[in-house]
């Protein structure tokens, strides 16, 4: 045996690699081993027993990712992308990274999905409000720079020129539904022109206030070419549509007005909640009166009804940015309209208050000087006159808070000349007479001026 | 002879795959040259061993003594090169299949080690391939590599029985080879004579 497997072993000993051959592999070896180095033991904990199994030598090692898993992934990303950003973006104002994926996403999106020009230019108009309420926040804020204000008069103006254009192309249609609208937009131009001031944005305001007077003016146009084409339907058949066409939209428009009282949640005993109710109480009193006219006087009836359109438009626009708006009294932007009652009541209260004054001021004349004298007899000679009873109640009313102004005047004049009024019988103050905001509340200032 | 441990870094991964290398290059290309022969394939076989049995360490597996490692990957890398090749050599594998257990005569190391005596080294190692293909891996592994025959069993996944079996065979056969041989040769001597 040892002889065989020496013999054997010594034989096979012979076979060897070469020196150069040996080298070369060596090489071979040692190259690869550089491009697969061994990994840090914290990777090579990663290493998965099974597939170290399969003596893996690729540099590259695939990654199992489950197609379920990745399409789940990708449907959660673009549900990110398309509806939760959008909905976050929609509260973003000028300057922050969103707005531009509310501007030019958001309202693109829901732009496009407008037909037919009215949607078009009811959504123009919303858009342009929404501009004037992120002024709005942004001032309040303290946040406005002049530069983001330019940006946004820019986008007033542009949003404007959209709504006219579309409501030329509206003209072509329907002439009466194209006035109508722009009737609507110098409204809404007009009030948020006022709220702005009132805001203390004044480049914006400026700017603002440009684009609704344009607006005005080409609004004298547009009356003057419906009622031209009012006229010639009248010519042909004697129909106006006009009317009905106001009256739907005046009916539209406070429908929506109530809807936005209701949405906005106000409390009952809230003064805003009662200023509201009182303008649309106004609206629906004015409605009636129109519908009562509308037999004797057409064009009257139509002129009172564009006046309550322009009302409940404002009412929508102030309702739909309560907030930005609360800084601005009803008052200044949608005044009152009295009832037949309240001017009643109202004119009896201002003729005993010019009765009053009357006295007080006769009372002095003898204690002031001549020019004095002479002033003060003119203003209870005017006021005198100007209390005889007028065909109209609410003239009478205008005549009768006229001559209150002038007593007011004749009065200050008194004090000035240095003479004592407070001394004399009928004692009261004088008392601001102006028009107030609910029935209740002119009801108590009648009340207590009484001597 | 290979263990999930984690205890030896980077470097001396390296070095100690490297003296591995040192030192069975050689016997592993013998190894290789004397199944295949073919020195270029033997030496690609070799190389492929080594890179295999990198991959595994990079993998972050450890080896604890390397010889019989890199016999059984160089193995399986020749089995594969086998089956590749599917030469003739299936049907001495075939015919060979269903190797009984082996007399006890065959299953004697003593009686190896006596037939073994009876044959010569040198020619035997000349004749070697010309064996079927089971046989000389056991006696290349056995009188070449001179692995012992639990190693060998382990290797090639046969019981011992089955490899001393080859093995007394194999010699058997050997030897039948040689006097064949020398039976040949001493007639081309007689007929050169007259």
């Amino acid at each position: 045996m040892k002889r065989f497997s020496e013999q054997f072993h010594t034989k096979a000993k012979t076979v060897k690699l070469q020196a150069f051959e040996r080298e070369e592999l060596r090489a071979r070896i040692v190259t690869y081993m550089e491009y697969h180095p061994i990994q840090k033991p914290a990777e090579a904990s990663l290493a998965v027993p099974s597939r170290v199994k399969l003596l893996q030598t690729d540099a590259f090692q695939s990654i199992q990712i489950p197609a379920s898993l990745l399409f789940r992934a990708s449907a959660i990303f673009t549900m990110m992308l398309l509806v939760i950003v959008p909905v976050i973006a929609e509260r973003s104002v000028p300057g922050d990274s969103l707005y531009a994926v509310k501007v030019q996403f958001n309202e693109e999106v829901r732009g496009s999905l407008a037909f037919g020009s009215y949607e078009k230019i009811e959504w123009e108009t919303e858009r342009l409000n929404r501009r004037v309420a992120e002024a709005k926040l942004l001032a309040s804020e303290g946040r406005l720079t002049e530069e983001v204000e330019m940006e946004i008069a820019a986008a007033v103006k542009e949003h404007t020129q959209e709504v006219q254009k579309e409501i030329e192309v509206l003209r072509v249609e329907d002439a009466d539904q194209a006035t109508l609208a722009s009737i609507e937009l110098s409204t809404t131009l007009e009030l948020q022109s006022a709220s702005l001031q009132e805001s203390g944005t004044t480049v914006l305001a400026t700017a603002v206030g440009e684009v609704a007077s344009e607006n005005t003016a080409q609004l004298v146009v547009d009356v003057i070419n419906e009622s031209l084409s009012t006229q010639e339907a009248q010519h042909d058949d004697g129909h106006v549509p006009a009317y009905d066409k106001i009256m739907a939209r005046v009916e539209q428009n406070t429908t929506r007005a109530y809807e936005l009282v209701g949405s906005l949640g106000l409390e009952q005993e809230d003064q805003l909640y009662k200023d509201i109710t009182r303008r649309l109480e106004d609206v629906n009193r004015s409605i009636e009166t129109a519908k009562g006219v509308r037999d004797k006087d057409e064009t009257l009836a139509k002129e009172q009804l564009l006046a309550v359109l322009e009302r409940t438009q404002k009412l929508i626009v102030y309702m739909s940015d309560i907030d930005g708006n609360r800084a601005i009294a009803l008052e200044t932007v949608i005044p009152i309209i009295l009832t037949p009652e309240e001017q009643q009541s109202e004119l009896a209260s201002a003729v005993s208050e010019i009765a009053r004054k009357s006295e007080i001021l006769s009372l002095a004349i003898p204690k002031v000087s001549v020019g004095a004298a002479e002033k003060i007899a003119f203003a209870i000679d005017f006021a005198a006159k100007s209390s005889e009873p007028k065909a109209d109640a609410s003239q009478s009313l205008a005549a009768a808070k006229e001559s209150l102004a002038m007593l007011d005047d004749a009065l200050k004049i008194v004090s000035s000349e240095g003479v004592d009024i407070t001394t004399t019988p009928s004692v009261p103050a004088p008392v601001e007479l102006e028009a107030t905001t609910t029935a209740s509340t002119t009801l108590e200032t009648e009340a207590t001026p009484a001597p | 002879m290979a263990d999930v441990r984690k205890t030896h870094d980077t470097e001396d991964h390296e070095a100690r795959f490297l003296k591995a290398f040192d030192e069975y290059n050689d016997a592993l290309f013998r190894h290789a040259l004397l199944r295949v022969s073919n020195r270029e394939k033997a030496i690609d076989l070799v190389h492929d061993t080594f890179t295999k049995v990198w991959a595994y360490l990079r993998s972050g597996y450890e080896i604890d003594t390397f010889r019989p490692f890199l016999y059984k990957v160089l193995n399986n890398l020749i089995i594969d090169e086998y089956r590749r090749r599917k030469e003739s050599s299936l049907d001495a594998l075939l015919e060979l299949e269903g190797v009984d257990e082996g007399s006890f005569e065959e299953l004697s190391e003593s009686t190896s080690e006596a037939l073994a005596a009876t044959i010569d080294g040198k020619k035997a190692f000349e004749l070697l391939d010309q064996m079927p293909d089971q046989y000389r891996e056991v006696i290349i592994l056995r009188f070449v590599d001179q692995l012992g025959p639990r190693e060998i069993s382990e290797l090639i996944e046969e019981s011992e029985n089955v490899v001393s079996v080859r093995i007394h065979r194999g010699l058997k056969m050997l030897r039948q080879k040689i006097e064949a041989l020398d039976e040949q040769g001493e007639q081309n001597r007689k007929k050169k004579k007259k």
